[in-house]
């Protein structure tokens, strides 16, 4: 009797357990369908739907508000569909949206999309009608891709060709596998490598030459950094101004002294221009020239003479000796 | 020769199934009149639900989990791995839960009914029965007939939760999904028509389970090789039974528009 009563509360435990899992999934099944929450009715007119059905979700501003109630043909180009809408969503929908049919992605249901339209207006209550626009024309799609693969046919056409006139032998590619030109473009490479290299060693002695120019280091550093030496730099500027000036004073003199000489008058003048005086000078010359020349040879008498014999032998020694 | 055999079983072919009807027929009958035998159903609710629920869970767990597993790589082809769940739910919910569940019954439930009951008419247990005042169809067989059909869709309930529930975990397996998000791809995919068509369908097979069962076990005959039988046989005619009525199930709500 005990064993009995024991199996009847497991026997109760499990009908319990699977009624309540039963009303669970048919009160969530019921919450997708809105059928435990308050709802307006709302309705729009489509020429055509898509292969909307019934039960297929309403999505304003992105959010599943509600559900298509019912699908229906008024007259050969008309299609009422009634849906039913969640009473705290309605609030926010107007009068002026428009509905449209959409697809949930591409694997997706077809939905009815709501979206605000221009201006204001009051919200939604039961028995509004929507209107509607045309949404994705699938076929529309399907006409332009078409076309899009036409053009991709020629492109690719054009592209096959072109390629094939830059492979011929004489044509652009043939000299990727030109081995001179790829030896020549990796010398170039290694001598570019060998340039950056040596530009990166110049830029690194620049950058410490003028960090050792920022420091004072050197003579140049000094003369940048140091103020005596800044006042000794205008001091000697100053002082080659003087001298420039001195110079220009000279120079002014010197000027002056070669016209003197060269006008008519003057010393150079007389010495280049006047004949006569020319005439003198070049007898004058021939004279001393004689009397060199007789003045030699006296000399030479007098070397021989006893008197002064032993004068010009001394002297002849010491030259001997300083040898 | 073999036109007499054929003819033969034909004609055993058909006196089976009109036995069958006849037994069902007596079923009905019998179901719906006073003096119910409330503490035995109690007893055959336990035994033939109660106790198929580990086995039942199990095979669910596994069901669920291996079709999550297997589903996976061709929708990942087609980049609609996202829709795992709303397949699998679906799949389980409509089909799989019921068909598996009221299989792994006729398994285990047929074939005890059979065995038991088979034994029970070879020694002339049920013959007593009678003979001391006892209905033994309403005793015995209306209660075990009424304990399937009520606790198949309960059976079935459960299963289809914990299929799901190990969906979950399959979809977690290579991926994160939190359960708030698998539970509303779950139920957004799922409609009332999915629930409802599959839990009158497993009545049905709660009904040709303990059909089959009984009958099998009531009309055994030739000792105790005709009980094995008689637990062999019901096992295989409520299976076949189970996919006949299944198929006319999906039929039915072809023709109702209920897909």
């Amino acid at each position: 009797m005990a064993t009995e009563r024991v199996n009847n509360i497991k026997l109760g435990a499990f009908v319990l357990g699977g009624t309540i899992v039963l009303m669970l999934a048919l009160y969530l099944l019921g919450t997708k369908r809105d059928l435990f929450s308050r709802t307006v009715d709302i309705h729009a007119w489509f020429n055509e739907v898509s292969g909307l059905r019934v039960g297929n979700n309403v999505r304003y501003a992105g959010i599943d508000v509600g559900t298509v109630e019912r699908i229906t043909i008024v007259n050969d180009t008309q299609v009422v569909v009634d849906m039913m809408v969640r009473k705290d969503a309605a609030e926010h929908i107007r009068t002026n949206a428009l509905a449209r049919i959409a697809s949930d992605g591409l694997m997706g249901n077809q939905l009815v999309s709501l979206q605000p339209g221009d201006g204001d207006g009051l919200p939604v209550v039961d028995g509004t009608v929507l209107r509607t626009v045309k949404g994705l024309d699938m076929d529309a799609m399907l006409r332009t891709l078409g076309s899009s693969n036409e053009n991709l046919v020629t492109i690719t056409t054009d592209l096959r060709e072109l390629t094939q006139r830059m492979n011929t032998v004489n044509g652009p590619l043939a000299l990727l596998s030109d081995t001179m030109l790829a030896q020549d473009v990796r010398l170039t490479l290694r001598g570019m490598v060998d340039a950056a290299a040596n530009a990166r060693e110049i830029t690194a002695g620049v950058n410490m030459l003028v960090r050792d120019l920022q420091a004072g280091k050197g003579a140049l550093g000094a003369l940048v950094s140091d103020p005596a030496a800044e006042q000794q730099v205008r001091d000697l500027l100053s002082t080659l101004g003087s001298v420039s000036d001195s110079l220009a004073r000279v120079s002014g003199d010197i000027s002056r002294f070669s016209q003197g000489l060269n006008a008519p008058g003057g010393l150079g003048h007389t010495l280049t221009r006047d004949t006569a005086v020319v005439a003198d000078v070049k007898r004058v010359i021939a004279h001393l020239d004689t009397s060199s020349a007789t003045l030699s040879e006296d000399l030479r008498a007098l070397q021989r003479n006893w008197f002064f014999r032993k004068y010009f032998k001394e002297k002849k020694d010491a030259r001997e000796q300083q040898r | 020769m073999t036109a007499q055999r054929a003819t033969g079983a034909l004609r055993g072919t058909l006196l089976e199934v009109g036995a069958v009807s006849r037994f069902t027929g007596r079923f009905f009958h019998e179901a719906f009149r006073s003096r119910f035998e409330w503490r035995e159903l109690f007893r055959q609710a336990y035994l033939n639900g109660y106790l198929s629920l580990p086995l039942v869970a199990i095979t669910a767990f596994i069901m669920g989990l291996v079709l999550t597993i297997q589903s996976r790589p061709t929708l990942a082809a087609f980049g609609a791995e996202t829709m795992l769940p709303a397949m699998v739910s679906i799949s389980v919910v409509r089909e799989i839960g019921p068909v598996i569940t009221a299989l792994i019954c006729a398994g285990r439930i047929g074939s005890s009914m059979g065995a038991e009951l088979g034994s029970m008419k070879v020694t002339e247990q049920i013959d007593a029965m009678e003979v001391s005042g006892t209905n033994p169809f309403k005793y015995l067989v209306v209660t075990r007939v009424w304990s399937t059909i009520l606790m198949l869709p309960l059976l079935v309930v459960l299963a289809d939760a914990i299929a799901i529930w190990a969906c979950y975990i399959g979809v977690n397996m290579r991926g994160t999904v939190s359960w708030s998000l698998f539970q509303q791809q779950v139920f957004d995919s799922l409609v009332f028509t999915d629930l409802v068509p599959a839990l009158i369908k497993s009545v049905f097979f709660g009904l040709a389970i303990g059909v089959v069962g009984c009958y099998k076990g009531f009309t055994t005959e030739k000792g105790t090789e005709g009980v094995g039988r008689a637990a062999h046989s019901a096992v295989v005619l409520a299976s076949l039974l189970i996919f006949i009525l299944d198929l006319i199930a999906v039929q039915v709500t072809e023709i109702l528009d209920l897909n």
